[in-house]
């Protein structure tokens, strides 16, 4: 038994080295072009959508798509793998929205090496580190996060002013994306603009990496030891659900005004009822159809702007009843 | 003890790891047939084309990415096969190599960074061990709150966010730099366990902790012993993300304790302890490697890759419980 199980292990090992061998399989000239979409958090109806504007793209302009994603935003790791593997499926262009803005620049080195256009969505890749290791990305494709949040930022804090009266000093919490991913850290700075600009105070602000479920742990801790607060000011959309949760707990709806970001059909049910005001559409579709679009230009040499603008929108619980 | 008894015992064990080891070996091939043969079809308009999944690049992208599982899985065996349970071996890849970022950012020296990621691994695999053997606290609960430590640890050590490094290994050494720690691990953990009085003592004190302590061996020094080597193992996984991933992320590792349970369950290894092995580890953790791969590759989505991924699990050590009861 113990030799049967050695012959087969030395069998199996001389397969793979067999098939290690044979040459690389030649990418066909009559096949038609194929590009990659590689985005984050498949959960997240954003996502959701961007891929739907992607795929409709290629269709339309009649280009092939491999689409895959990660389940967990914070599975930067498994998103490396899926780089790889799209470059051994032998597409001829990424499109990333990156989990990690740091992280992900090292397996896309290897993109750039295979001569394999790297066109950057939703989140920017990291500058300092792209320089660093010589990455080059054809370009970005992105919403203004910083002004997107200092929009709806501000939108909330001017409800909070006419609730208070003038002269009140209202007391706000922030809800923020995970550290460091750049996404976030825009959206906080533009929090921080809007409730400074307000002449408001910020009482408290923790990360709930995106999620709802700590949305709410944070939230409720963060009330009870604020318990005046005014308004939650929500990085996306998955953490203002979490927020109301922690104020509907509290019995507080309608007395603390929550704003979000990325206009998901959740939120949008949420404004519908009252409990949450505000929140940005971000156009992931158009984001999605707009990046199939660069990656074909890339591959016939075009050259393409650093940074390729997708316009936010400010979403009101007024805009939502009425349909829009 | 005799020395008959001695001889008697490897042999057994051998005998049950053969016909594990033969049904791991079978199902592995089959896995890779398998995804070499759908990689060659096109979906959308079912035209055939060459298997993508066959090409050299792809198999070193698929032993690059069953790595850190078998660094994690051979350590969690002889802590597995002692009788315990080491759930932060994923949480501790994140602490390490941050921790090794860290210390290379701020000595400037790349060899400190990895002083440091090594002697984190170790600590942490010390405080594991002499806290489950002092206190008489089950592993399972030490090392779920020393997981959770080491998140904790982690993110305050980066500093709250992922955390960029001046020193990069360079591309070809990202490709085959983890594949071959992986397989050195395997070996050493092999004879280890295999031809080592350390490997036998082991197997003694998960058979029975009481019978062997009457034996005379040191339980405790033994048990302390398997959560130092996994805590190595974990140091070692953390070398490894960062060989691939270049960057300290607080937030790796997180789930991988489960992967290398998994793994190691797949690979005959007893959960209740005294029985074993690292070639069966190795298999199993290839299983799971190639098959998490295999899915993503073919582009499954997320959720039925976690039916497949669990259903195979239960599927392995169901085949091996039929056939042991056919002979």
């Amino acid at each position: 038994m113990k030799r049967t199980a050695w012959i087969v292990l030395a069998a199996m090992i001389g397969t793979a080295l067999a098939a290690g061998c044979k040459s690389e399989p030649q990418p066909g000239g009559k096949q038609k072009v194929r590009v990659g979409l590689i985005y984050k958090a498949t959960t997240n109806p954003f996502f959701q959508a961007m891929e739907k504007g992607a795929r409709e793209k290629a269709k339309e302009l009649g280009a092939g798509i491999e689409v895959s994603g990660i389940e967990s935003e914070s599975d930067a790791d498994k998103q490396a793998d899926l780089v790889r593997i799209m470059l051994n499926r032998q597409v001829q262009a990424i499109i990333i929205a990156p989990a990690s803005s740091v992280g992900i620049v090292t397996p896309l080195a290897r993109a750039q090496e295979a001569k394999v256009p790297i066109i950057n969505i939703d989140n920017r890749i990291n500058k300092e580190e792209a320089a660093k290791q010589g990455l080059k990305v054809a370009t970005f494709i992105g919403p203004d996060n910083f002004e997107g949040a200092r929009k709806v930022g501000a939108y909330g804090c001017d409800l909070i002013k006419k609730k208070l009266g003038e002269g009140k000093k209202g007391k706000v919490i922030v809800l923020r994306g995970i550290d460091g991913v750049e996404n976030a850290e825009a959206r906080r700075r533009g929090f921080e603009a809007a409730v400074q600009e307000a002449g408001l105070e910020i009482a408290a602000s923790q990360s709930a990496e995106w999620d709802t479920a700590k949305a709410q742990t944070a939230a409720s801790a963060m009330l009870s030891a604020n318990p005046d607060t005014a308004g939650i000011l929500c990085a996306n959309d998955k953490m203002a659900l979490g927020a109301i949760a922690a104020v509907r707990a509290r019995g507080d709806i309608g007395k603390v005004i929550v704003v979000g970001y990325d206009n998901i059909d959740l939120a949008r049910d949420a404004m519908k009822r009252g409990e949450m005001q505000a929140t940005v559409e971000q156009n992931p579709a158009m984001m999605g159809s707009l990046g199939v679009e660069c990656a074909l230009k890339a591959l016939k040499g075009e050259a393409l702007p650093e940074v390729t603008p997708v316009p936010t929108q400010l979403i009101t619980a007024e805009d939502v009843k009425a349909g829009r | 003890m005799s020395a008959s008894a001695d001889s008697a015992a490897p042999d057994l064990r051998s005998r049950i790891t053969a016909s594990r080891v033969l049904v791991l070996a079978l199902a592995l091939v089959a896995l890779l047939l398998f995804f070499t043969a759908l990689s060659a079809v096109d979906f959308e308009s079912l035209a055939l084309h060459d298997p993508t999944f066959l090409s050299w690049n792809n198999a070193i992208d698929v032993a690059g990415s069953c790595a850190i599982n078998l660094i994690l899985a051979v350590g969690s065996t002889f802590v597995i096969i002692a009788g315990g349970i080491d759930l932060s071996v994923g949480r501790l890849i994140a602490l390490t190599h941050v921790l090794m970022v860290v210390v290379a950012g701020a000595t400037g020296s790349l060899m400190l960074g990895i002083v440091g990621c090594l002697a984190a691994g170790l600590a942490a695999g010390l405080f594991n061990g002499a806290v489950t053997v002092r206190f008489r606290i089950p592993s399972f609960i030490v090392t779920l709150g020393s997981m959770m430590m080491a998140r904790g640890l982690a993110m305050v050590a980066a500093g709250g966010h992922t955390i960029g490094c001046d020193f990069r290994a360079p591309v070809e050494l990202q490709r085959y730099l983890p594949i071959g720690v992986s397989l050195l691990v395997m070996l050493v953990g092999h004879v280890m366990l295999t031809r080592s009085v350390f490997g036998r003592h082991v197997f003694a004190v998960g058979g029975s902790a009481e019978t062997a302590r009457l034996c005379g061996i040191n339980v405790g020094r033994i048990v302390v012993l398997t959560f130092l080597l996994s805590g190595l193992c974990t140091a070692l996984a953390g070398l490894v993300f960062w060989v691939r991933q270049g960057t300290g992320d607080p937030l790796a590792g997180d789930g991988l304790e489960l992967y290398a349970i998994a793994a190691v369950i797949v690979g005959g290894t007893s959960l209740s302890g005294g029985r074993g092995s690292i070639l069966g580890t190795f298999l199993g953790a290839l299983i799971m490697g190639v098959l998490a791969y295999g899915l993503l590759f073919l582009g499954v989505p997320t959720p039925w890759q976690w039916v497949i991924i669990g259903s195979v699990v239960i599927a392995t050590v169901l085949l091996d419980r039929l056939k042991k009861t056919d002979t």
